[in-house]
């Protein structure tokens, strides 16, 4: 049985396009691995511009890397044809940064929920309420705020709706790009508590990007630390937060207060 | 309809405005059609000063805009002084063959450039685009006169379509077919200046605002979410692109009808252009100013219409009128 996700020696530079610059390309990624099996969570902690949003992009393959491989289920998602990868995408779902600009502001909230429902057909139209206010329920938004559009919900909402978006297609594997960097702490503890369940409840495995170590020993399993493209150190979160190797490790840590790391995350019930 | 309310009103001021205007300057303009009379030795100064006052050419500008104002609410847009008979049904005829050529002219343009832009847009940068982007560089250069000048060229040489005019002698004896075929020869000149013509600047338009919707956050996603290009093309960038791309559509409509009063007159198309022209250099004040607000009433209704689509089109627009 292979990993759910394995990523190989992946690479991702970016070239600048005018000709002055030219030869100066951007090592977003470089030489990144590393492997997911069912219902694990990996924590991907760097500052900002370590290639964390790189390394999302990559994975969710709306960027096509320079080199190296993603494989899913054991198939390279880098070899197969677009229709091929169009029936594996739902499986793989990204939740954006920024849910204001990722969720389609002509869509009601039951619209952007159902359209994985409408366009692959994998559920009768009879249960798409129900299945859509379940989604609602899980997140907990209200359900009367199905036939708002994402632009009339709050930030935090928004940000929920934006999660309930990613389940909906019911994926194995949910990719949060920083999806709770933007909310005050109460709506991070809220939603953390929220991916806890989830974890749980639906086996799904999990990728997320944080700047925040101690959200990130809270959440997952096992946490990687990026710095400049690489991932410099990964382990558990016992050994990443006792008995920091790298330099970029302990500089983050650095930046977070020692009280937070010792206990728990404060949540909010 | 608070939002098509506001639109309308705003419409008729538009269209006060420009008869104000047009009347103004068409007055103010030096000479009137009475004084190319005075050199005429066989026309008697009794008689000028009576025509003069027939016509109230010896009241001040300002009454005279009032009057014409008041006649116009009415429906009576003035005399013209060549012809000797109202300049409603004068122009009215003429105004007609106008918008069969404007629209036509319109709606085809939209036809070719959309799917064009839209090509040019998904494969941004690679050949096709760079060939349209070449193409529609070349055509912006080319002044629409000189397109149809060419084009008329090419019809002369060729034979393959008429050189000018509506329709054919002997158009009232044939029957509807023959009738609809006739007048499609005549406007494939026409037509095919103002198609083109308009092309480089809605291709550019509908590839920018395409390329800035699949780039946009919220196209990316529905791509990784596994969405086919299909239903993201109609469901998510060209929805999202219909606000910019209506409103070209309302200003398209009145670029092409001022556009098609020049083609008209190189193409002899009996539309408002050769009358309005004819008007302007007889000094025949009514009828240019007649012309003018009538091709002004086009124009406001493009761009009226385009307000509809609008507010059809975009849900939020629909929702703020509720809100307080």
């Amino acid at each position: 049985m292979p990993n759910l996700l394995t990523v190989e020696n992946l690479a991702k530079s970016y070239t600048a396009r005018r000709a002055r610059d030219s030869g100066l390309a951007v090592r977003a990624l470089d030489g990144v691995s590393l492997s997911l099996s069912d219902g694990e969570t990996l924590a991907v902690v760097g500052a900002s511009g370590s290639g964390k949003s790189t390394l999302a992009l990559c994975l969710a393959c709306l960027e096509k890397p320079t080199s190296g491989s993603v494989s899913f289920e054991g198939r390279d998602l880098l070899m197969i044809g677009e229709a091929e990868l169009r029936k594996i995408r739902p499986k793989i779902q990204l939740v954006f940064q920024d849910p204001a600009s990722s969720l389609n502001p002509r869509f009601s909230a039951f619209e952007l929920l159902s359209e994985p429902w409408r366009v692959g057909g994998s559920l009768p139209r009879s249960e798409w309420r129900t299945q859509a206010c379940e989604l609602m329920r899980i997140t907990g938004l209200p359900s009367d705020l199905l036939s708002r559009r994402p632009m009339e919900f709050s930030g935090g909402q928004r940000q929920r709706l934006a999660i309930a978006r990613g389940l909906a297609a019911w994926p194995k594997i949910l990719i949060l790009d920083e999806a709770l960097s933007s909310l005050d702490p109460a709506l991070q503890a809220q939603i953390a508590n929220l991916l806890v369940d989830l974890r749980e409840s639906r086996e799904l495995a999990m990728v997320f990007s944080t700047h925040d170590p101690a959200m990130a020993a809270h959440l997952a399993d096992k946490i990687a630390v990026m710095e400049r493209g690489k991932i410099v150190e990964q382990g558990t979160p016992r050994e990443i937060l006792r008995q920091p190797q790298h330099e970029a490790t302990l500089k983050l840590l650095a930046a977070t207060p020692r009280k937070i790391l010792r206990s728990r995350p404060p949540v909010v019930p | 309809m608070r939002y098509l309310a506001r639109r309308l009103l705003h419409a008729i001021v538009l269209l006060l405005g420009a008869s104000l205007l047009a009347f103004f300057f068409t007055a103010l303009a030096p000479g009137s059609y009475v004084d190319e009379m005075r050199m005429n030795p066989q026309i008697s100064a009794d008689s000028i000063a009576a025509l003069k006052a027939q016509y109230n050419l010896d009241k001040p500008v300002p009454t005279r805009y009032a009057m014409w104002l008041r006649s116009a609410l009415h429906g009576n847009l003035g005399f013209s002084f060549a012809y000797d008979v109202p300049v409603g049904p004068l122009l009215l005829i003429r105004a007609r063959n106008t918008l069969v050529l404007t629209i036509t002219a319109t709606l085809l343009a939209w036809v070719i450039a959309l799917p064009l832009g839209i090509w040019s847009a998904e494969r941004s940068g690679r050949w096709p685009d760079r060939v349209i982007t070449w193409i529609t560089g070349t055509l912006l250069v080319i002044p629409d006169i000189a397109l149809a000048l060419g084009f008329l060229e090419l019809a002369v040489r060729s034979g393959w379509f008429p050189t000018g005019g509506m329709v054919s002698v002997g158009f009232n004896s044939m029957g509807l077919a023959e009738k609809l075929k006739d007048l499609g020869a005549h406007m494939v000149l026409p037509v095919s200046v103002l198609v083109l013509g308009a092309q480089p600047l809605l291709i550019r338009h509908v590839r920018a605002a395409m390329q800035e919707e699949f780039g946009k956050g919220y196209v990316r996603a529905a791509e990784a979410h596994g969405i086919s290009k299909k239903r993201i093309l109609w469901r998510y960038a060209l929805p999202g692109a219909a606000n910019p791309l209506i409103s070209l559509f309302g200003f398209s409509l009145g670029a092409l009808l001022s556009g098609s009063l020049l083609v008209e007159i190189v193409t002899s198309w009996p539309g408002l252009g050769p009358r309005l022209l004819e008007a302007i250099l007889a000094r025949d004040l009514y009828v240019v100013t007649g012309g003018i607000l009538i091709s002004t009433v086009c124009l406001v209704g493009g761009n009226f219409v385009a307000d509809v689509m609008l507010y059809w089109a975009d849900p939020r627009i629909r929702k703020n009128e509720t809100a307080p």
